[in-house]
Parts: structure tokens; sequence; C-alpha cells
């Protein structure tokens, strides 16, 4: 399970990149919904139009922010601790 | 390839050739965003290579590059040892270090990986919300973000020579 995480998360940030820096499909977007969906457990709504607003309007802050987000729970992954709450802080600033 | 990639390709070698005519002008503030912007991309691309099979070669393409970058931060900046940056820098380069020129057999993976994205942290905390940065940034991601697009290395040849001296 935890492995599977790592990996998405590791995508989740090419999959960031790719939209800020425009080369991104829709693939990249439909991505990021379905891992609002699959760790939220449907509990946290993706509104894509806003999502790609704030990243269009703002990349580099937001680019910075998320990166900092996903960094901090794969760094709870490789220490072992519990990365629920920074998880949580990353599923919601993806949600918002 | 199909004709929008064509297009965002060749808009990204217009910024590409535009960028490398400002870089006679360069200022430090912009070298250093280079290279940390430069640093954020190998650490992912190194992440994802590992998520591969079969891709030593590149990887450790990777961090040969990263090791040359996180040196600018161990001996050309001024920042203490105590610092939490430096800390991990020390630490990530001694892998790197290792994982390069010895055997990777004695490197474990998480542990350079973990001290590669706390470095990587430390660099986010520094400048998060800086806005004066951003625009040259966005620019640099652009760029970069083609190199990768167009599996091809283009090197910005004066901060190389600045890095090698």
């Amino acid at each position: 399970m935890n492995n599977q995480i790592k990996k998405d998360l590791i995508y989740l940030k090419l999959n960031i990149f790719y939209i800020i820096s425009n080369n991104d499909t829709d693939n990249d977007i439909e991505f990021i919904e379905n891992f609002i969906n699959k760790y939220s457990r449907n509990k946290i709504k993706f509104n894509k139009n806003s999502f790609l607003t704030k990243i269009k309007n703002n990349p580099i802050n937001y680019y910075n922010n998320l990166l900092l987000k996903i960094i901090n729970v794969e760094i709870d992954l490789l220490e072992k601790k519990d990365f629920k709450e920074n998880f949580s802080n990353l599923l919601n600033y993806l949600g918002e | 390839m199909n004709i929008n990639k064509l297009s965002v390709v060749h808009n990204h070698f217009e910024k590409i050739y535009n960028y490398e005519l400002s870089l006679l002008n360069e200022k430090p503030i912009e070298k250093e965003i280079i290279i940390e912007s430069k640093i954020k991309l190998l650490i992912i691309n190194f992440q994802a290579l590992l998520l591969e099979n079969n891709k030593y070669e590149e990887s450790l393409n990777i961090l040969i590059r990263l090791r040359k970058y996180i040196k600018y931060y161990l001996f050309y900046k001024n920042i203490s040892y105590e610092d939490i940056m430096k800390k991990a820098a020390y630490k990530a380069y001694a892998l790197i270090e290792i994982y390069v020129e010895q055997d990777k057999e004695y490197i474990d993976l998480n542990s350079l990986i973990l001290n590669l994205l706390k470095f990587e942290k430390s660099i986010l905390l520094k400048n998060i919300n800086k806005n004066e940065i951003i625009d040259f940034e966005v620019l640099y991601l652009s760029i970069i973000s083609i190199n990768i697009f167009m599996k091809k290395d283009i090197e910005i040849k004066k901060i190389i020579e600045d890095l090698n001296e």
C-alpha cells in the first residue's frame, strides 16, 4: 500500500509539472482527479475548472506549495512515520 | 508527434533562444533559481526512473548532474554547517558520491531519496511566496520541461562553466 502511495506521489508531481509547463493532456488532469477520488474515498470533490484557474494564474506558487505538501508525505513515508495529517493536508489543498 | 505538440515545441524553442540571449545579462538571483529548478526536476526524474526497470544508466546520469548542482550549495553558498539545508545537502552529496564512484550496492536508495527530498524541502521553504522570482522560474521551467519532452539535454553552457571553475 505504502509503495503504491509513493509511486502515485511521484506521478502526481510529474503530472502537475506537465500541467504548469503547458505540456499537459486530458490524461494528466484525469490522473489528479483519480488521485483525489482514490485517496479521499470520494469525500473530496475535484473541481477541474477551479483547479486549472488556480494553477494557470499562479503556477509557481501553486507548484511549490503543492510540491512541499507532497514532499512532506514522502518524507513521512520514508521515515516510516504517521503520514495521515500531511496526506490530508495534500488532498485538501488539491481539492480546495 | 501530433500538430499540437509540435506547436508547443516550437514555442518552447523560441523561449529557449530568447532566454539564452538574456543569459548574457545574467543576474546572481537568476543563476540560483536555475540551479534550484534543475535540482527539483532532476529529483523528480530520478524518482520516476527508479519506478522503471533497466534504467540504471539514466538514473546514474541524473545523479551525476545532481551532484554538480548540490556542489553549488556546499562550496559557493554562504550557509552555516548547522543549517538544515547544508546538512541535507552534505548527506545527499556523500551518498551520491558513493553511489556514483564506488558501489551502488552500498547505498540504501531510500536514504538517498530521503536526503534529496529534505534538501529540496529546504529550498522550497526558503523560496516560498517570494514573488519576485516567479516570472523567471515560470520561464525557466518551461524551458527545461521541453528538454524532458524532447528527451534532449540542452545545457545552459554558461552556468556549467561557472560550476566547473
